[in-house]
């Protein structure tokens, strides 16, 4: 009877030996004491072509696709071993969008990506995709968090998450709108001078430089404009509206004039940052002007007193003539 | 027996005092390895031992629920441009990298050599929804919408297994009923839905049973999907049969027999085209314009497009030589309406009765010339305009110029009448002269006088012209005017000098000849002799 017993306390005794050896070396659980020494960490890296985000993005744009080269690795103090032991098992790499500026859309493909569980980086390839649907400021830096979250390989590669940011300059988007408060079209006389004011207004993303020029101006005829004027945005909430005045002066030649000539003028938005200008697409007006009437030389005033004085003298001479003449009749 | 578990218990012992120093050599190992590589250590081919002799079964969940490797999901293209009101086409799916071929449902759904232990698998697409968008203006489609496999432990006929995992996706967009709002570029996502009916039991019947019969089939089949035929092995099946089922069984317990879960989650960035429409109000009315008018006419714009855009304007004319210029470019928002103006000029034309012109006015977004929004202005042309141009100016000059000299010769005939009134007075004066000096005579001669009265009737104007100028030349102080009066008296024509009142007299003063009417005449010649006297004086003086 004792013998039983005691076969079966032995029985006990190594039933619970070889479970808690199955446990130290088949650990399931964390508390196994060996698993730190295989323990490794996932490493990830990024690189991508630096001239396609130094190029700025223009809002409203296209989206903006840049090619992310993904690089992982596993480190740890057994991570030869631990890569030799999960050889054809995959790291697997979830990648998302964490963060994006207001008005900024993005998106990363593909969402999962799997590498060779190595102590070498092994390469894969992933595209960012963005673009900004909101006036931002022009030339500000922006960025883009991407997230790189990688699965736990069991006991030998631990989770962990990576974040890496991507930033991107906001491009220049020059938008005018125009309007005439007192119409494009005169009716002037060849010694009045045609005055259109012109209402320009800045819907861009940055102050705004607008150049004016008057071409073609026909031959006789004479315009000018304001050479510039200087348009806040209404990013930060400022008067965006200004006022430039075009005038035409017809040709003054003497005579009956009856001229009629289109008047042009050409608008370029450009805006200046770290020394550099940048053009917008110009913009032309076009205003009509009409010259009808007699240009006088400008002397004319004392042509018309040397009349004067010549018509009188002749009435007076006529005068003293009759008077002779009834003085001899009587 | 003792013995035994001597040694066992030595070996526990060991073993954690053996791994803490091969953590520190390890890690020197390590740094050596980067400059050349060393002989494996004892440690180290005994921690190669021990890693080797464990078997790893918690690799993940991936691992542990689906005994598979992921399969990335994604959308094809990852970038898609959508327009208000038309349907775009992207393609949602898992594809091999390798092949850039669709995966088969049956690799994502667990592979040959794992799924048959679920009844259903299938998987479905839901559109996670927009923040701050309404999600009543997307119409999102899915086909199919549903990715369904019936795997099964008997045979390799699974339907649905051979299936690409993939699914059409339809997207339209449209215009909010508010046009002021605008829907901006999204990143629309789109959960995949895993659902799974579980056959746990099956676990407990040991190995699948096509294996018995279809061994070949399912190594190739698994090989075709890049899966491992783990059944292939008798050994493996041996031993699942023996214990794995149970552990299978036991790991699969806590989890549900129906399950729904997110598969994945598909980010696809939808970029919004600007919706570019403009609506062109013209006038709806004829414009009214006279020849050479210049004129501007309002034409009203309204963005009924997705975005604030900028129009600008192309204009043309089916008159010839009228003038029209385009308006401005205009920024509008959406759902704002704007005043465009055009500028007119009619040509110049004599005469114009209701002449009919029509202006067409093109709008065009900026961003997209080529999608032009076109309204027409309808013109009548009437008046008349006279003024204008070289020809009519000379015209107008030479008119002037007839105007003139016809003036001159009307004034200058005025004048000569008044003169000859004047010079008819002289004349009955110079009369008188001629009267008082043949009276005169007469009164010496009066036989003669007599004669000289007879004469009058041949009397021509000339010779009474010269005998005023015998009479004026003494009066040397106006001698110009005295020309003057000559020179009128010679050009008027000669019937016109003629003049009867002169010569009606005459007859009077021959005939007659009663002493009380000669003396009367007589005494009026005196008189009219002493007044001549008198202003001689007074000339004189």
């Amino acid at each position: 009877m004792i013998e039983k017993i005691q076969r079966l306390k032995i029985l006990i005794v190594l039933m619970l030996i070889f479970s808690s050896s199955l446990v130290i070396l088949n650990s399931v659980v964390k508390s196994a004491p060996l698993d730190d020494i295989y323990e490794c960490t996932p490493f990830i890296d990024i690189d991508y072509n630096q001239s396609l985000v130094e190029q700025p993005v223009l809002p409203y744009d296209e989206p903006r696709m840049i090619p992310l080269t993904v690089k992982a690795k596993i480190f740890g103090s057994q991570m030869d071993l631990v890569a030799e032991k999960l050889k054809g098992v995959s790291l697997i790499v979830k990648i998302s969008i964490e963060d994006v500026p207001d008005g900024c859309f993005a998106s990363i493909n593909p969402p999962i990506l799997k590498f060779n569980a190595t102590e070498e980086f092994d390469i894969n390839y992933a595209t960012l995709s963005f673009t900004i649907d909101k006036y931002l400021n022009a030339f500000s830096i922006k960025k883009v968090k991407i997230v790189f979250d990688v699965e736990r390989l069991g006991k030998l590669v631990i989770a962990k998450n990576y974040c890496h940011d991507v930033s991107f300059i906001v491009g220049y988007q020059p938008q005018l709108s125009f309007s005439y408060p007192e119409n494009n079209v005169r009716d002037i006389t060849p010694m009045d001078t045609a005055v259109f004011p012109i209402e320009i207004e800045n819907w861009g993303n940055s102050v705004t430089n607008v150049k004016t020029e008057v071409v073609d101006v026909p031959e006789g005829w004479q315009a000018s404009i304001l050479e510039s004027i200087i348009l806040n945005t209404n990013l930060f909430g400022n008067e965006t509206i200004g006022k430039v005045s075009l005038k035409v002066k017809p040709p003054i030649s003497f005579g009956y004039h009856e001229d009629r000539e289109i008047i042009k003028v050409k608008m370029t938005p450009t805006t200046e940052f770290k020394d550099s200008e940048f053009k917008g697409e110009p913009v032309f007006l076009y205003f009509v002007v009409q010259s009808r009437g007699f240009a006088t030389p400008g002397f004319e005033m004392c042509l018309m007193i040397f009349a004067f004085i010549f018509v009188c003298f002749i009435v007076s001479k006529r005068k003293t003539t009759k008077k002779n003449h009834r003085g001899r009749k009587k | 027996m003792k013995k035994l578990l001597g040694i066992i218990l030595v070996i526990l012992l060991v073993l954690p005092s053996l791994s803490l120093n091969a953590l520190s050599k390890e890690n020197n190992n390590y740094e050596a390895t980067n400059n050349e590589p060393t002989q494996e250590t004892l440690i180290k081919k005994l921690l190669r031992l021990r890693l080797n002799l464990g078997s790893i079964p918690g690799l993940g969940r991936y691992f542990v629920q689906q005994l598979r490797p992921p399969v990335a999901i994604q959308a094809y293209p990852s970038t898609v441009n959508l327009t208000y009101n038309k349907k775009i086409y992207f393609e949602i799916g898992g594809k091999d990298p390798q092949t850039n071929e669709w995966e088969r449902m049956v690799k994502l759904a667990g592979t040959w050599s794992w799924a048959w232990a679920s009844k259903i698998i299938k998987f479905s697409f839901e559109v996670v929804p927009i923040d701050n968008t309404s999600m009543d203006v997307w119409n999102i489609e899915f086909n199919p919408e549903l990715i369904q496999m019936y795997p099964n432990r008997y045979n390799l006929e699974w339907p649905g297994a051979y299936d690409p995992f993939m699914t059409n996706v339809s997207v339209r967009l449209k215009p909010n009923v508010d046009p002021r709002i605008v829907t901006q570029d999204v990143v629309l996502k789109i959960n995949v839905i895993r659902e799974e009916i579980s056959d746990k039991i099956s676990f407990l019947k040991g190995a699948p049973e096509f294996i018995k019969k279809y061994r070949d089939e399912y190594i190739q089949k698994e090989e075709e999907i890049g899966g491992k035929a783990w059944f292939a092995d008798p050994s493996y099946v041996f031993l699942f049969n023996l214990f794995s089922r149970y552990y299978f069984f036991i790991i699969n317990l806590p989890l549900p027999y129906y399950e729904e879960r997110i598969e994945s989650t598909v980010e696809v960035l939808i970029k919004v085209d600007k919706y570019h429409l403009a609506e062109l109000k013209a006038p709806e009315s004829t414009v009214n314009i006279e020849p050479y008018q210049a004129k501007s006419v309002p034409i009203a714009i309204k963005n009924r497009g997705s975005h604030i855009d900028t129009f600008n304007f192309n204009v043309n004319c089916s008159y010839k030589d009228m003038i029209v210029t385009p308006p401005p470019a205009l920024t509008i928002r959406p759902g704002e309406e704007k005043e465009a103006i055009v500028g007119i000029a009619a040509p110049k034309s004599f005469f114009s009765a209701d002449e009919i012109a029509s202006i067409s006015v093109e709008a065009y977004s900026v961003d997209k010339p080529k999608e032009v929004f076109s309204n027409v202005i309808t013109l009548k042309i009437s008046g008349v305009y006279a003024t204008g141009g070289s020809t009519i100016n000379i015209g107008a000059l030479l008119i002037l110029i007839l105007i003139v000299l016809l003036l001159y010769v009307y004034l200058s005939k005025k004048h000569k009448q008044r003169m000859k009134k004047l010079n008819g007075k002289q004349k009955q004066v110079s009369f008188y002269d001629s009267i008082t000096s043949s009276i005169k005579s007469t009164v010496k001669k009066p036989i003669k006088i007599v004669k000289k009265q007879k004469k009058p009737k041949k009397m021509k104007p000339k010779k009474e012209v010269k005998k005023e100028k015998e009479i004026q030349k003494p009066e040397k102080e106006k001698p110009k005017e005295v020309k003057k009066e000559e020179k009128l008296e010679k050009e008027p024509p000669k019937p016109k000098l003629e003049e009867k009142p002169v010569e009606e007299p005459l007859p009077a003063i021959v005939k007659k000849e009663p002493d009380s009417e000669e003396l009367k005449k007589r005494q009026a010649i005196q008189r009219v002799l002493q007044e001549q006297k008198k202003q001689k004086r007074k000339y004189k003086a």
